[in-house]
């Protein structure tokens, strides 16, 4: 019995020392997506379509920040850096001024990356998942450079918005080329990456005051033509769904301004929520453009391609598209008939008619750098925020680059 | 699905092993019991004071009791006459031997035991290799007398047990709502990435500690892992403080180990004893909620017909207040209900431990409940003189109730103290007054009705081996496991009045199952061998092994959208979604120790432990963690002690090295895709992929190396006891989030090991018994420590500010406040001139901390206890003064005129700006601008006050009871403080960055007064 007692605390203890060494290290995570599981290559047009639900997001999130800075909306919210950015006294240390870049950014990366892969693919010439890489990467260059006072990409040396544009033109271009050979090639969405990629174009090369090739670039978008951002009402992907719709509605942090409310216009459609924005100190005036997580976001269209083409020929002297166009919009929306006559009338008008037209659609800011004295609506320096208590509106005509990407990208000074 | 296939092989092998070694004992050497003898008697202060929960023994007999309350114990022991030593031992006093002569019958043994302020001879269980006595250690191993405190003060749970009893073990609560989470730092906190929470340990299992969220959130409240232990079951609390004794603890122990010890039974007592204990706590909210002001600055608001009560008919400019909270009774007292009961016995070669006890605890709002049941049985078993077994599980029921709270949309505080007066009072019916809160659709009925519920089911099962097949061979073998589960819930009810926000009033519900597994496997061996002529010499050489496999399960589902309130399953949402996590981390450690004991008064010890982690990178390689003391008791030196001065009894030197580390998460190594997917144009989800992290296969874990060295005097027969340690932490390797550029496309950092962070600081006790007499007996215990904390390097990480203001940068301490620093007000140009950039303006680290406790014992029976405590020289964020004057400008100082109350001019605009640089001029914004919201926490808390009463043994006995006691009391009694807010102790947000203090509309502690009745059978 004692012998047998022995035996079997030894071999309990050998066995001990044998279960502890087979305790192996292994260990499963599926919550991960390990990169060594994945394919590039194989799996470009995945990464392609991804990428381009990145500029979705990227342009429905971004464009509530363009408007509070712009004064195209107030943040009904108390978050002092949110307000800070309406107030156009936010420095790179603020953090919310990393919200719109982070979003554009990753747009950025996220389809040159692809693009660089599909590049190399053996269909690159008429592969439609590079072309529509190429035109979200234009767009997301166009409103960083038309947000930001100096841009970058995929983590190099500062840029100045020109150079950000030039960048924006080049991968139009290409994105116009592989666009309309893969049309050729039988994808119907070629047609429309090249006319978006067209808008874009035009877009940059007006920002730029290239009027000759704004106006060339719009002369070839349809002008039924619509490209919008596509969003969704579903409640496990809420991050497809019309960011700015998501911002507003869930705090009721979206306020539509006085000089806005007060047009009348149904291109600026509004009501009175009969309640407190969140910081209880404002009216909750309401927007209606976004009325849902699957509103979608207009990019580009026909009517934009309409605007540029007239801004160009009038800053180059011809002032015909211009009041046509004015005319047109005015009486579709129920406005007496525009009786100016001077350039300078004209082209605020001009702006008058886009800052409706486009309204929280990403343009606004664009348009103020563009002709600072020509664009309404946008808070003067100096003079009283919306929340007087706040202060004044600063001195800045564009975000500062954040300090999370002065900080850890090695090509950009630090001060 | 095999992924928990390993984890399940091995402790189930183990198990086995364990039954396989419990079924081999030699049922022939149990001895039996023939005639036997009772030994009883009264454990008592050299001033007479009866001493409980001393553990009384007869090493000869290996039998072993506690005493009760009255300081009375009995021991049923087998009648074979001879001479025999009783030896008592109690934490706080000298070991006494009482020799005596066993005979059949009833003995009687009385043991008379001297206060110590020092514990040398005191038994260490925890950063050891193997039970050592204090002496013999040479790093600080802290020990909390669980039972005492207990016994004479009112704590709820094991947080309480720790607040404020040991210098350098720091804990912050995170809000006066029950139930809230509290964090424990210990020598300061060393990580930016990682967790600085300390691991737990319950009698050698790991066991869940931290946080524990709910689904949905309540606005940075969580609740406390940890508070699912009854204080009642706690025995003793060890505190290792770092690296240098956390060593055997291996590549996650930098923050600290705490190792809890449960209530045992004892072998051959041969009775049973019973506690039945029942408390009553009355909670006092212990605030005031603010007011709030307005201007009645429109002709709407002061028209007659306007509907904003407050302003009609008043003067353009009136200022007009309303104290929302206040009017609406939203605090009120809470209360709290305990009931526990407790057995203990033995038999021959046998002890058990029994408990069960039941509380539950209402909070100062609607909606904030705490019901826990807890169960433990603890069993030992000494199957023959070599081997013994002690198995215990430990049960919780938890049904835990939070309400919304601090910056959560639906927060009480936050509504009812940002709301505006002037516009927002409206007439209620029968002439009262309804509004004025933050979002004019905020009642208390929307706000309690609410739901957030955690059904929390927490199991410890753990069993021990002891074998000792020689004398000077021993062995150790622990096995147990953590089982948590917890079923979340967090309902927003469907309504038609627009309570909440979009889809939350439609009706929600968030549901979320979690799961937690933690598995420990720990062998350990001990060879000693005496040495030299007489043994003078003593060898300890001892190794094992320690393997801990960690497995995290988390599924969610929300449904939004519900038809009816009365059918409210995820299931019932119009829309629903779901989501899952899982993640496992095993760790492996193989320590090998040697001590070298000298006249058992010189001890030398050298040691190490490696250590394999699943979260290690391919590339990193196996982490060895060496560590080395030195402790020598100069005064048992004959040569020394004669030098000593006469009222120095006791003194000893130490020192300690060692290193330990803390490991990055299970996946920190991988490079990673995130799940994005797209949408087609047509509208359709497809799965998708864009970059995540770009991983980082060389991480390692980070490297805590610490030195610390000290004495302990004991004076006047140790009636007063000095300890000094000075630590010096440097945590290397230190895990940074590599800040990616977001131009890079990757959408997470990856972690790197760059930093390095140094802790330093000094920790002394003084613990006196200065009077100890028949009917009166004072000691007190002060502690104190001071802290110093900074980053030394980033490496190649730029230094940054986060959101919440807090920078980190070489030279600085971990998250110091970094905001526009106001250098002068021009009261003329009206500006506020602030630095050009963003400066440090003070930690919120506590440099300082002190605690006093005492207590007085007059006539035997009756026992004054009070605590008092302090944290000095750190800053704290007022972030709910900060919104209250600048962005809801609805406080009194911005609405009164000066002699009222109101700011002055200079103090307006060094507060409310406006803000300019000072070199260039340019407008600051107030989320740069916040210097002076950021203020000083100072304060001294007049922690615990108790008064109990224990009843003489001749009256316990006339009442045909063991023992019994009243205790009446209370706890947070008053605040001095030089915080402007209200409580300079709250975190205010626990869901934040480790070192953020900030006051976020944060819950006050509660003021507690509690009465106790203790009986014993």
């Amino acid at each position: 019995m004692i012998i047998a007692s022995r035996v079997m605390r030894r071999a309990a203890l050998a066995t001990t020392a044998l279960a502890l060494v087979a305790c192996n290290m292994d260990v499963v995570n599926p919550g991960v997506i390990d990169a060594s599981q994945f394919n590039p290559s194989g799996d470009a047009a995945t990464l392609s379509l991804s990428a381009q639900s990145n500029f979705y997001k990227a342009f429905t999130g971004s464009a509530y920040w363009s408007a509070f800075f712009s004064s195209e909306a107030v943040p009904g919210v108390v978050r002092q850096e949110t307000n800070d950015v309406g107030r156009r006294v936010a420095t790179s240390a603020t953090s919310d001024v990393g919200n719109a870049w982070a979003l554009l950014q990753r747009s950025l990366a996220t389809n040159d990356l692809a693009a660089a892969t599909l590049v190399k693919g053996p269909s690159a010439a008429n592969d439609i998942n590079l072309a529509r890489a190429y035109m979200n990467a234009g767009f997301s260059l166009i409103l960083i450079a038309e947000t930001y006072c100096q841009g970058d990409i995929l983590v190099g040396p500062p840029l100045t918005p020109a150079q950000m544009l030039d960048s924006a033109i080049a991968r139009f271009k290409l994105g116009v080329t592989v666009g309309a050979a893969a049309a050729t090639a039988g994808a119907v969405e070629g047609t429309k990456v090249a006319s978006a990629s067209n808008v874009g174009l035009a877009r940059a090369s007006l920002q730029k005051k290239d009027y000759a090739g704004a106006s060339t670039y719009a002369a070839l978008v349809p002008a039924a033509f619509v490209f919008n951002a596509v969003t969704v009402d579903d409640a496990s992907n809420r991050a497809l769904g019309n960011s700015t719709y998501a911002f507003d509605i869930g705090s009721n942090s979206i306020v539509v301004p006085d000089a806005y409310r007060a047009l009348n216009d149904p291109r600026v459609p509004w009501k009175d929520a009969l309640k407190k924005a969140q910081d209880t100190g404002l009216e909750y005036y309401q927007q209606l453009k976004y009325t849902g997580y699957a509103t979608p976001m207009r990019v580009a269209s026909g009517l934009e391609a309409s605007y540029i083409a007239a801004e160009a020929q009038l800053q180059t002297g011809n002032s015909a598209a211009a009041l046509t166009l004015i005319a047109t919009r005015r009486a579709a929306n129920a406005q007496p008939a525009f009786t100016g006559t001077t350039p300078a009338a004209i082209l605020a008008e001009l702006m008058d008619q886009r800052a409706r037209e486009f309204w929280m659609e990403m343009k606004h800011l664009g348009d103020w750098q563009r002709n600072p004295a020509a664009t309404p609506y946008v808070g003067a320096a100096g003079s009283p925020y919306f929340k007087p208590v706040q202060g004044n509106f600063g001195t800045a005509t564009c975000l500062p680059v954040p300090a999370s990407e002065i900080a850890a990208n090695p090509n950009f000074p630090k001060v | 699905m095999n992924r928990t296939r390993p984890a399940g092989r091995c402790v189930a092998l183990l198990f086995a092993l364990a039954m396989m070694l419990g079924v081999s004992t030699n049922a022939a050497a149990l001895q039996q019991r023939a005639d036997s003898a009772t030994v009883t008697g009264r454990v008592t202060s050299e001033g007479g004071l009866p001493i409980a929960s001393a553990v009384v023994s007869i090493p000869g007999l290996r039998l072993s009791t506690q005493t009760n309350d009255a300081g009375v114990y009995r021991l049923l022991a087998p009648a074979a006459a001879g001479a025999e030593t009783l030896h008592v031992t109690r934490l706080g006093y000298r070991p006494a031997n009482v020799p005596f002569t066993l005979s059949t019958g009833q003995v009687t043994v009385n043991a008379v035991m001297a206060t110590t302020a020092l514990s040398l001879d005191q038994i260490v269980v925890t950063g050891t290799a193997g039970n050592q006595e204090a002496k013999a250690q040479a790093a600080v191993v802290a020990t909390i007398d669980a039972s005492d405190i207990v016994a004479k003060a009112s704590i709820l749970n094991i947080n309480e047990l720790m607040y404020a009893r040991t210098p350098g073990v720091s804990l912050t609560v995170a809000s006066g709502a029950s139930g809230a989470n509290t964090r424990i730092d210990i020598r300061g906190q060393a990580s930016i990435s990682l967790s600085n929470n300390p691991l737990v340990f319950i009698d050698g299992v790991r066991t869940v500690s931290g946080s524990r969220g709910t689904p949905g959130g309540v606005g940075g409240q969580t609740l406390n892992a940890l508070d699912d232990l009854n204080p009642d079951d706690i025995e003793s609390i060890e505190i290792v403080k770092g690296p240098a004794a956390a060593t055997l603890y291996g590549a996650d122990a930098s923050a600290g180990v705490i190792q809890v010890l449960t209530k045992k039974g004892k072998t051959g007592v041969h009775r049973f004893s019973q506690r039945l204990t029942t408390e009553y706590d009355n909670i006092d909210p212990n605030f005031t909620p603010s007011t709030n002001y307005g201007v009645c600055n429109t002709a709407a608001l002061i028209a007659p017909a306007s509907k904003n009560i407050l302003c009609t008919g008043k003067a353009l400019g009136t200022v007009v207040s309303d104290n929302v909270l206040l009017r609406n009774s939203v605090f009120n007292n809470g209360w709290a209900g305990v009931l526990q009961y407790s057995a203990q016995g033995g038999g021959d070669n046998f002890g058990y431990y029994i408990s069960a006890s039941s509380n539950n605890e209402q909070g100062t709002t609607a909606g904030n409940f705490l019901n826990h049941r807890t169960g433990r049985a603890n069993f030992n078993w000494v199957a023959n003189p070599k081997m013994s077994v002690d198995a215990s599980v430990g049960l919780t029921r938890a049904d835990d109730k939070l309400a919304k709270g601090d910056q959560d949309t639906y927060s009480y505080m936050l509504n009812g103290e940002w709301g505006q007066p002037a516009s927002s009072v409206t007439a209620g019916p029968n002439g009262g007054m309804i509004g004025g809160w933050l979002n004019n659709n905020i009642s208390v009925l929307s706000v309690s009705a609410i739901t957030n519920e955690d059904a929390t089911i927490h199991a410890t099962p753990s069993a021990t081996l002891h074998y000792a097949p020689i004398s000077w061979f021993t062995n150790r073998l622990t096995m147990g496991a953590d089982y948590t589960r917890i079923s979340g819930n967090q309902t927003y009810p469907l309504n038609s009045l627009g309570w909440y926000s979009g889809t939350q009033n439609t009706g929600s519900v968030s549901v979320q199952e979690t799961n937690s597994t933690l598995y420990t496997v720990d062998y350990l061996g001990n060879i000693t061998q005496r040495l030299g002529h007489g043994g003078w010499i003593v060898s300890d050489l001892s190794f094992g092994t320690q393997w801990i496999n960690s497995v995290q399960t988390a599924l969610t589902a929300v449904g939004t959208g519900l038809t009816t309130n009365a059918s409210n399953l995820v299931s019932s949402g119009t829309t629903t979604a779901a989501s899952q996590s899982y993640g496992q981390a095993k760790s492996l450690g193989y320590i090998g120790q040697e001590q070298i004991g000298f006249n058992d008064r010189l001890f030398l010890q050298f040691g190490a432990r490696v250590d394999r982690n699943s979260a290690f990178g391919s590339s990193a390689p196996t982490f060895f963690l060496p560590k080395a003391g030195v402790t020598y008791t100069m005064s048992e030196e004959p040569a020394i002690q004669r030098h000593l001065p006469s009222f120095l009894s006791t003194f000893r030197v130490r020192g300690a090295y060692g290193t330990t580390g803390r490991s990055p998460s299970a996946t920190a190594a991988l490079q990673t895709y995130s799940k994005s997917p797209y949408l087609t144009d047509a509208g359709v989800v497809v799965p998708g992929v864009s970059p995540g992290s770009p991983g980082n296969p060389d991480i390692k874990p980070e490297r805590g190396v610490e030195a610390e060295g000290g004495f302990d005097a004991g004076f006047f027969h140790d009636r007063a006891g000095f300890e000094l340690t000075y630590f010096s932490k440097t945590s290397k390797d230190l895990l940074l989030s590599l800040p990616i550029a977001p131009s890079s496309g990757f959408s997470s950092s990856p972690l790197v090991n760059i930093g390095e962070v140094s802790n330093k600081g000094l920790e002394m006790s003084l613990r006196a018994t200065p009077i100890d007499r028949k009917n009166f007996t004072w000691d007190f215990g002060l502690t104190t420590n001071t802290l110093s904390n900074r980053i030394v390097t980033m490496g190649t990480v730029t230094p940054f500010v986060s959101g919440n203001n807090q920078c980190f940068k070489p030279g600085v301490e971990l998250g110091a406040w970094c905001v526009s620093h106001v250098l002068r007000v021009d009261t003329v140009a009206k500006k506020a001139f602030v630095t050009d950039t963003a400066v440090a303006v003070g930690g919120s680290i506590p440099h300082y901390e002190s605690a006093l406790h005492t207590t007085m014992t007059l006539f035997r029976n009756v026992r004054l206890y009070a605590q008092f405590d302090g944290k000095f020289d750190y800053k704290i964020y007022n972030l709910t003064r900060d919104f209250r004057d600048r962005t809801q400008k609805n406080s009194a100082e911005v609405n009164l005129p000066v002699g009222q109350g109101g700011y002055s001019l200079d103090e307006s605009i060094r507060r409310i700006g406006p803000f300019v640089t000072t070199t260039a001029g340019t407008a600051v914004g107030n989320s740069l601008a916040r210097d002076a919201y950021m203020v000083s926490g100072d304060y001294v808390r007049f922690r615990e006050l108790s008064l109990t009463w224990t009843l003489p043994t001749n009256m316990a006995q006339r009442l045909r009871v063991a023992g019994s006691s009243v205790s009446v009391g209370a706890r947070n009694l008053h605040l001095w403080t030089k915080f402007d807010g209200r409580d300079p102790e709250v975190s205010g947000a626990d869901g934040l960055t480790n070192q953020f203090r900030a006051d976020v509309e944060t819950l006050p502690q509660v003021r507690r007064v509690f009465a106790r009745l203790n009986l014993q059978f």
